[in-house]
Parts: C-alpha cells; structure tokens; sequence
C-alpha cells in the first residue's frame, strides 16, 4: 500500500532565508496525521507545495501516487482542501458554493452534503461574504468530506472557532474517517485536540522536520526524570536527552526521548539515582522536543 | 465545469452586461434623433450623420466595457489570491482559458442588442435607391473589437498581477526607448508610421479606426 | 459516561476510556449483557481516534470484561460475582497507586498517609 504522501529532501526559499531544507514527510494511507511546528516554521508552505500550489526547487512531492505539481490536476480530484483562511467565492450562496463544488468534483454526494449542512446550521441563501468565522469553516469541511476526499488535507481547520462548534466539526471529521477510511492531515497548534485524533505525529521546526512517528509512541517515549547525582552526558546514552535542568545540588530534571523501562539499569550502572519517571502530555513533549531540537541545552543521540 | 464558470461569471458581471447591451441599443436608436430627426420626418440621411457622431462611441464601448468585463471578475477571483481556483482539479491554465471565453461570450449580448437596435433605426427609415444598410456587419465589428480589447486587457492585466511593476515600466519604459531612439536618428514620422501599422488594416487596432458604419453604398 | 476523558492528563486516551468502563463495571452502573456504544459512535462523541476506542475494547475482550461480537456490537460479558469483585480492588488499588506516587512527591511519610487517612475516613463500620 503506497503512502498517502511521501516528500523527499525538499528544499524551498522565498528570498534570501531558506524556508524548508532537505524536508522529508511520509504520511502513510490511512493514517491521521498531526502536524506540528511553530508559527513560521514552515507549515502553511509545506501544504501548498503537497496541493501544488507551488513549485519545489529541489526534492520530489508525492501525493496519492502523482507527482506533484505536476499532476496536481489528478491528485486534488481525491484531496478535501480545508485552509487556514477562508477561500471561496465571497458573492457566492451556500447552495452556490456547493452546487459549484460538486460541478468539478465527479464524486460529490448531493445527499450528504445536505445532511452536513442541516447538521452545521447552514442555510442555503447565506451570502459566504456574511458568514462568521465558525460558519466559513464548517462550510469547508462540509465541502471536503460532501467530495468524498481520500485525502483531507487540513490548515488549522478549528482555529478560532468557539467550543461548540469545534466540537461539531471534528466530531463530522472523525465520524467521515471511520466511514471512508480516509487519510487526514492536520496542522494545527492545538496539540491536545491533535493528541485526541491523530495517530501519527509529524513534528517540524525551522523548516526541516524534527520528529515523526506513531502518536502513542512519542508520547510514551518522551519522558521526564528526576535524577540524582547524575552523570555527565556521553555518547553512549540508549536514549537521547532533549533538556537538562538544574533542580537542586545534586537533582536534575532530564527530559529524554525514547525511553524503554530497562534503560534504568545505565542509571544504575553510571553511580546514578533515577528518582522519579514523569510521564508528559503531548504539549510538554512538543516544547521539549523543540528545546533538544534548537540545541538549548546538550543533546546526545 | 465550464458552465459553472460562465454562471459565476454571469453573475458577477450581468449588471455590467446590461449596461452596455442598453447603451449599444440605444445607440443607433438616438443616432437619428440627434441629427435632427424626428418621428415624422426620420430619414437616412439624418441616420448616417447620427451615426458618424455616435459612432466612436461604439468604439468606446468596445474599448472600456471589454476592458471592464476583463478585468473586474479576475480581480474577485484574485481576492483570495486564487486558492480555490488552484485547489480544484485542473490544471491552471484550462482555469485560466475559461475565465477567458466565459468573458468573451458574454461580449454576445452587447452585439446582440446592437444588432437590434441597428435593425430598429434602419426600419424607422426609409433607405434610398443606392444605398443599403449593414446592421449584422455593424454588429459583428462591434464584437471583433470588443474581443480585441477584451483579449488585450486580460492579458495585460492577468500579466500585470504576476509581475504589475515589471509590466507597468515596460508600458512606459520600452515605449518611451523606441520612440526617443528613433528621433534621435532622425526617422521622422516614425510614430506615424507606427500608428499607421497598428491602428490601418490588416493592424490588430484597425477595428477601432475606421468609421462605423450602418449605411453606406 | 465519559465525559471526563483529559488529553492533559499522562494516563493514554484508550487507558483512560478502558478504566472508565472497569469503574463502571466494578460498581454495577454496567450489568452484563449491556450494550457498549459502538466504536464509531464514540469516537465521534468523544472526538478521538476510533482506533483509541477500538484499543480500549479490545484491552477489556482480553480481559473478558467485554465480548465484541462482529455485526451486533460490543457488550458487557456475563460476569462472575468474583469479576466485579475483582474489578473493585484493581480500581481501589490504583487509586491507591495515585495516591502513594502523588505523596511520594509531596515527600509524605506512610505514617502521614496512614494519620491522614483515619481522619478523613467517616466513622461507619
């Protein structure tokens, strides 16, 4: 089974500052994607190089087995677009947009999309110039999923949007994913929204990528210690350390990715005294994880 | 598909549209009025000098309203700097050609309605012995230039937004460099000339100079 | 029922949800013979990955807690007296492990804890 998307060493600039080097993402089919990063590092170009809305300077793009930009034409008949800001018609209706939808793609479900709508509260007659925020976005994803999409291809899709209507809209999403076995990428900023929903996280920083693997294993391997007398950091470490921090004399907090519970014997082996193992939430894993990326403190691998 | 992009089209420019249909129509209807003719005493003659007063007019409306109709939906579809456009699936350059002829065919309905009114003032009057009247070939260089000036303005300004500085100075700058250069060695008439090769048949603006014409011999 | 599924927290969503269902289980609120609500149904009420929630069933099946039957639905499975009673002290044993992990971060004693908790537990039995 072919990946949903596969980047490889992919290099992008606008002026002097280089926007993306040697970037390499593999989404796989199926999967749910997160992806995280910092303002500015990068994220919004990524997706309009992978829907080929730009060109790479070097690297290739893949997405749903065409190469892109080339055939982009092919691959967006399959991918459900939802981006950051709002971009459809604004003079256009609710039944103007949709009806205008379903005119380039051949597999909208007319059914569907009136059910989504009624589900979201829209009316046909609304003027999208005059919808709220909230309204735009549901109207959106209305668009991508009524598409019947392969591929969901999200910019912050619940940025801004009041609780309740974040809540219908990723309540539509997952129901769409566990129906149609799609494949769903994510960037997003709510990282605790994105630890509910995606399995694989892709983590990107300065305009390379800096982590990604299966959800459940970069939470459970990001971890924090509580070590005493600890030793200095060497090479042979079985695990990588992101930060170090001084707590008291002889305490330290170390926060180390991939960690497996039989790595307390280096502790015990280095003259040191693992205290305590914290488990972190998706979102300390993330600041940590961009602290070890950025050099703040020493890293080994 | 591409009746989706006419109907979009349509619907942002049909006021536009009206307009101009209006004002084509009514332009050969007011050429006798203005020359002195009235219900009772309409004639040909009255026409043909209405005409040659009104006539650039025609040309005008061909000009500014093509230049209107071409740029004004672009710049809806560029409010949003074409990313709906550019997520659907074809390539840009079909999305690009049909916005193009979804304008262009929307130039028909101005013709059309001057091809009405050329009909109406021709049968307010009565033609003498020699001379005929050519409302459909009136019409029909009505739309020529329309398409010329229409096809011109996309252009430029679908150019124009990529690069409009670029785009801007090379109006005003190669211009300027061709003709300066050519008076300084001394080919007089030179802007002459251009104009004559630009603006007399078979030249692409020819369609704006010559006279307009309903009734001739 | 699981209105109280936390991101936040360190405990993984399918944990949290399997755990949820063994309380639920251990203090009668689900007999055997319920109905779980479908994997589909719940992941998109909770809006979590459907393969969390498929997890945490799949973790009770092993554990007999719950049968999944294929086409029907995921049920509470016929449970001994002994399996309630079971599940009662594996969820009093982890709020215990709670406990002892959060006082061993205050730096509390067992003897605290012990003091501590003769003074909130009421006076019955």
């Amino acid at each position: 089974m072919t990946d949903a998307i596969r980047i490889r060493d992919l290099t992008w600039r606008a002026g002097k500052e280089f926007a993306l080097r040697d970037l390499s993402m593999t989404v796989p089919t199926g999967a749910i994607y997160g992806f995280l990063g910092p303002n500015g590092s990068g994220k919004t170009t990524t997706i309009r190089l992978m829907l080929g809305m730009l060109a790479p300077e070097h690297g290739t793009i893949d997405v749903l087995g065409h190469a892109m930009p080339k055939f982009a034409h092919r691959a967006l008949a399959k991918i459900g677009y939802v981006p950051e800001v709002v971009h459809l018609y604004s003079r256009l209706t609710v039944d103007e947009a949709m009806r205008f939808h379903k005119a380039f793609f051949a597999t909208f479900d007319d059914a569907e999309a009136d059910r989504l709508r009624r589900r979201f509260g829209l009316r046909e007659d609304q003027r999208i110039g005059a919808l709220s925020k909230g309204e735009s976005g549901k109207l959106m994803m209305l668009l991508a999923l009524s598409q019947r999409a392969e591929l969901l291809v999200l910019d912050e899709p619940t940025d801004g949007l009041d609780p309740v209507i974040r809540r219908e809209v990723l309540s539509a999403l997952v129901e769409y994913v566990d129906v149609h076995q799609a494949t769903v990428f994510i960037s997003s900023h709510l990282v605790h929204e994105q630890e509910r929903i995606c399995d694989w996280v892709g983590v990107m920083d300065g305009g390379r990528m800096v982590a990604e693997l299966p959800m459940q294993e970069f939470r459970s391997g990001i971890k924090r210690l509580r070590v005493l007398n600890a030793p200095p950091t060497r090479d042979a470490m079985p695990f990588s350390v992101l930060s170090r921090d001084e707590i008291s004399l002889h305490h330290e907090d170390w926060v180390v990715r991939g960690w497996q519970p039989e790595m307390r014997e280096w502790f015990q082996r280095s003259g040191a005294e693992l205290r305590e193992i914290q488990d972190l939430d998706l979102e300390d894993s993330f600041v940590e994880l961009l602290r070890g990326a950025r050099g703040v403190t020493t890293e080994a691998r | 598909m591409f009746a989706m992009i006419l109907r979009t089209q349509w619907a942002w420019t049909r006021v536009l549209v009206a307009l101009l249909a209006l004002i084509a129509f009514l332009t050969p209807v007011f050429a006798w009025r203005i020359s002195g003719g009235n219900d009772r005493a309409p004639g040909a003659m009255q026409l043909i000098k209405g005409l040659v007063l009104l006539g650039p007019m025609l040309g005008f409306l061909a000009l500014f309203g093509s230049f209107v109709l071409a740029v004004y939906p672009w710049t809806i579809d560029a409010e949003t700097k074409h990313v709906y456009p550019l997520s659907l699936p074809i390539t840009w350059s079909r999305y690009v050609g049909m916005r193009y002829f979804a304008g262009a065919l929307t130039l028909l309905v101005p013709a059309l309605a001057l091809y009405v009114g050329n009909r109406f003032a021709v049968s307010m009057i009565t033609l003498p012995p020699l001379l005929q009247a050519y409302p459909g070939t009136l019409a029909f260089r009505f739309l020529l230039a329309a398409l010329v000036a229409y096809s011109a303005s996309f252009a430029l300004q679908y150019l124009a937004g990529r690069r409009a500085t670029i785009v801007a100075l090379l109006l005003v700058l190669v211009p300027t460099l061709i003709f300066a250069a050519a008076e300084l060695a001394g080919a007089r008439g030179f802007g002459d000339a251009v104009g004559r090769f630009l603006f007399e048949w078979p030249g692409p603006f020819s369609v704006f100079s010559q006279p307009w014409v309903l009734i001739d011999v | 029922m699981f209105s109280r599924i936390d991101s936040r927290s360190p405990t993984p969503i399918y944990a949290q949800i399997a755990d949820r269902i063994r309380v639920a289980v251990a203090s009668g609120e689900l007999r055997a013979g319920d109905s779980l609500p479908s994997v589909r149904a719940l992941a998109t009420r909770l809006r979590v990955n459907p393969a969390t929630i498929a997890q945490a069933y799949r973790e009770l099946e092993r554990e007999k807690l719950v049968e999944m039957r294929q086409g029907a639905g995921t049920f509470v499975a016929e449970l001994g007296a002994d399996t309630r009673a079971h599940e009662r002290e594996a969820a009093a044993r982890r709020l215990v492990r709670e406990m002892l992990t959060e006082a061993a971060r205050l730096g509390l004693a067992p003897a605290d804890l012990r003091a501590a908790l003769t003074h909130e537990l009421p006076e019955t039995q």
